[in-house]
């Protein structure tokens, strides 16, 4: 069975600086990978890489089988993507968005606008949806941006930080909706911080760590043995994040 | 408080200072460069201000002013010139800060950040009012202050006139930003301060523009610059600002009186400046703090000021029709090169500040028709020939004015969200012909509209308007390739306002010699080659013009598609350093 999502030894370079080092992995489809690791270890530099924004200095990126690099744009029909900052076109209203990136993946028109306005019911939009984006809050662009991202039902769905500005309740219909999306044989692949929602989704974790990824697997294979240890624990042991706690008993 | 005022100007400092240390050594030249020609404009200013002098004292503005039935005498109106300029330094002062105290005050990302420090409200008010009236402090003293050093040495004033002079403009400019703050903290209260700044930027460069257009609107209204009507208006002006309520006038009077020493007189209107300038600074400043804390609140509570811009019934009717239509005319364009286009200008139509930028090619258009239209030309075959030369130069001209805002920023308008196309399934020729599409037509459609109505108005027929009209098409379509590619070339995606996407520095001027001389070529080629091979070779009129025509479409050929072809493969990679 084809990998929906297939990393092959990418690597990311700024001048001198490796973001990103020799990097392998393989998602199949109906799968939900948490991607974590601490600021600035990679993650977004990683999913950029994935969709197209920014070029591996070495390694391949393959969606379906498709080398992102030669067919840029077959491999993106099949992405949807979610940034940390959704930064969308302030400009244009919620319903006019998502009519955008509909004709950008080609949808017709009426499809679209049936499509546009379930995403824009689901996720509680509907009433501003001929609103100008800049009246938005951030967590309505964050739902408007995870519309887009929806709209064209992508096989692989990419989130960084997706639940960050989001209430409870928006955060909830994302899990569930997550969840209904893997059921029907999308990949998704999310960076969070939060690690109790990497625990309770994803189907398997990696943890990267100054650009290389030095640990994946389900929670039990990460757990090796020791099934108290929490998540947070492991993170914390394969990053270094321990050793911050010892100047913190000092200070005490 | 003063404590904490010091620290955050010293922060801001701080941040100028890191700015300029981070950036590449270009950059750097650059900046100092452009310090360097304020400074030489300045003392420009000063050596032009004794051309002004030289022109008070001569023959015409004299007499002028004997035929003007004027109440005000000759030497009073010299005396009054100091008040002219503090005044204009004033207005100046008040308007400049209008503008850049509602961006500093309102619209900086860091507001949040400091309201919830533990810092008094007014230490943030106060640096940010300082932090952001001091360069037009700087830039006015810069401009007024050598005007009016120039007028006293050309005059011939003492000492103390030249001392006074940074005082009096510092104190001005001071008050000048106080009531600025004041009328920025009520226009908030009225308008939502994303769209007062669009629509402050929209009146300012159209006003900016106008402005430096006065002297040929008035030649298009064949209005003398130096009339009896503009030289008595001119000193009706000074006699009014010199009422003797008006605090300026104090100032100028002061002025006056240190010029002639007349210590008395000059010391006790400098102090009533003093204490109506500081007077005016600290009683605004007080109201407008007051209310500054409560706007931002609102501004917090709705960013859109309380109302939310929903697009109104007719419009979203009209769009739903559109798309009706579209499915009908233009569903043979592919879809993602439709949706680029309607997104674009759907952005550029609602965003005042673009409309600053593209209005002007507009306000010349219709400044030139006029001047175009004022001229008598006789009724013959070459002066029909010239005014449909002259005319499809001003179309081409106009045309290029909207190119290039359109080719330089068609993709810099993406900003931070070029992440939407960089990441949708968007085949790159799609991109380039959706962008060109917005270069091309916009700048044909109004360099056409100019010469349909120059040729109504000056009685051109309809072929000759038709070919010139085929012309100005084919030349906009190399333009418009060319401009793109020089878009994809400069293209920035980190500006936070529309206004910084047009290239500055070498690059605007590289794209505007370059483009101009390819202007003055091709039309040479199309006009030239058909009057050269009629009157030297005596070529058959029909065969020289196809001859004309056909050099001239190949010249704009090139020009639009090769510089394209290089400039498409940067496409891949672009806006990868700013992601």
């Amino acid at each position: 069975m084809t990998s929906v999502l297939e990393l092959d030894r990418i690597e990311k370079r700024f001048g001198a600086k490796t973001a990103v080092a020799d990097l392998s992995l393989s998602l199949p489809g109906g799968e939900i990978f948490g991607f974590l690791g601490p600021n600035g270890a990679g993650k977004t530099t990683t999913f950029k890489m994935i969709v197209g924004l920014l070029k591996p200095t070495a390694g391949t990126v393959r969606i379906l089988g498709m080398d992102v690099a030669e067919l840029p744009v077959e491999a993106k029909r099949e992405i949807g993507f979610v940034p940390d900052t959704p930064l969308l076109y302030e400009k244009l209203t919620a319903l006019e968005y998502l009519r955008f990136v509909a004709d950008l993946h080609e949808i017709p028109r009426p499809e679209a606008d049936r499509k546009g306005r379930e995403l824009l019911q689901m996720f509680d939009l509907a009433e501003v949806a001929e609103d100008l984006i800049d009246s938005f809050s951030h967590g309505m662009k964050q739902k408007t941006a995870l519309a887009g991202a929806l709209i064209h039902d992508p096989r692989l769905l990419i989130l960084d930080e997706p639940t960050v500005g989001l209430d409870p309740k928006s955060a909830r219909l994302i899990k569930d909706i997550l969840r209904r999306l893997t059921r029907s044989g999308v990949a998704v692949i999310l960076s969070t911080h939060i690690l109790e929602i990497a625990e309770q989704m994803c189907d398997r974790i990696g943890i990267i760590n100054r650009g290389e990824l030095i640990a994946v697997g389900t929670m039990d294979e990460l757990r090796s043995g020791a099934a108290d240890r929490s998540l947070e624990d492991i993170f914390l042991q394969l990053t270094g994040g321990d050793s911050y706690f010892e100047p913190a008993a000092v200070a005490e | 408080m003063w404590s904490a005022t010091g620290k955050l100007l010293v922060l801001r400092l701080r941040l100028v200072w890191n700015t300029f240390k981070h950036r590449r050594p270009g950059q750097k030249l650059t900046t100092l460069f452009g310090f360097a020609v304020i400074f030489v404009f300045g003392g420009l200013i000063g050596f032009a201000t004794w051309g002004l002098v030289r022109f008070i004292d001569s023959e015409p503005f004299r007499r002028g002013f004997q035929n003007s039935e004027l109440t005000i005498g000759f030497d009073a109106f010299i005396d009054q010139l100091p008040l002219l300029l503090l005044s204009a330094a004033f207005i100046m002062g008040l308007l400049a800060n209008i503008s850049v105290l509602l961006q500093t005050l309102y619209l900086t990302g860091d507001m949040e950040f400091l309201l919830s420090a533990p810092i008094p409200t007014r230490a943030v008010f106060l640096s940010k009012l300082l932090q952001s009236v001091f360069p037009t402090i700087l830039l006015l003293c810069l401009l007024a202050g050598p005007a009016l050093v120039g007028l006293g040495y050309g005059q011939g004033y003492d000492l103390g006139y030249y001392l006074a002079i940074p005082v009096f403009l510092s104190l001005l400019v001071l008050s000048g930003a106080g009531l600025a703050a004041l009328a920025v903290m009520l226009l908030v209260r009225v308008v939502p301060p994303r769209r007062a700044a669009e629509a402050i930027a929209l009146v300012g460069g159209v006003s900016a523009f106008l402005c430096s257009q006065s002297g040929q609107l008035m030649a298009a209204g064949n209005q003398d610059f130096f009339s009896q009507e503009r030289i008595a208006g001119l000193a009706g002006i000074t006699q009014s600002l010199g009422a003797a309520w008006n605090p300026i006038s104090w100032a100028g009077r002061a002025l006056s009186a240190w010029a002639e020493s007349d210590w008395l007189s000059a010391s006790l209107l400098s102090a009533a400046t003093i204490l109506a300038g500081a007077g005016i600074f600290i009683l605004t400043l007080t109201a407008a703090e007051r209310m500054y804390l409560s706007g931002w609140s609102r501004l917090v509570i709705s960013p859109s000021g309380g109302r939310t811009r929903r697009m109104n019934r007719r419009s979203r009717g009209a769009d739903a029709g559109t798309i009706t239509a579209s499915s009908r005319w233009w569903s043979w364009i592919p879809a993602p090169i439709r949706a680029l286009v309607l997104k674009d200008f759907r952005l550029f139509r609602r965003d005042l500040r673009n409309l600053s930028q593209l209005i002007l090619p507009v306000i010349m258009a219709v400044i030139w028709g006029l001047s175009f239209g004022g001229r008598d030309l006789e009724n013959s075959e070459i002066s029909n020939r010239i005014l449909g030369g002259i005319g499809l130069f001003m179309g081409v001209m106009m045309a290029w004015g909207f190119a290039m805002r359109f080719g330089l920023g068609a993709f810099s308008l993406e900003g931070q969200r070029w992440w939407i196309i960089k990441t949708a399934p968007v085949r790159r020729s799609h991109l380039l012909v959706a962008k060109y599409l917005l270069v091309f037509l916009p700048s044909t459609a109004l360099g056409a509209a100019f010469i349909i109505v120059l040729s109504i108005f000056s009685d051109r027929t309809a072929a000759a308007a038709a070919l010139d009209i085929l012309i100005l098409a084919i030349v906009l379509a190399g333009m418009s390739g060319m401009m793109l590619s020089f878009g994809i070339w400069t293209a920035k995606f980190d500006w936070k306002d529309p206004r910084e996407i047009q290239g500055s520095g070498t690059s605007g001027c590289l794209v505007t010699l370059i483009s101009m001389l390819s202007i003055f070529f091709v039309l040479g080629v199309f006009q030239g080659v058909p009057l050269v091979l009629t009157l030297a070779f005596e070529f058959p009129a029909v065969w020289a013009y196809a001859v004309g025509f056909g050099a001239g479409s190949l010249i704009c050929l090139a020009i639009g598609t090769i510089p394209l072809v290089f400039a498409s493969g940067r496409l891949d990679t672009l806006g990868e350093a700013g992601i």
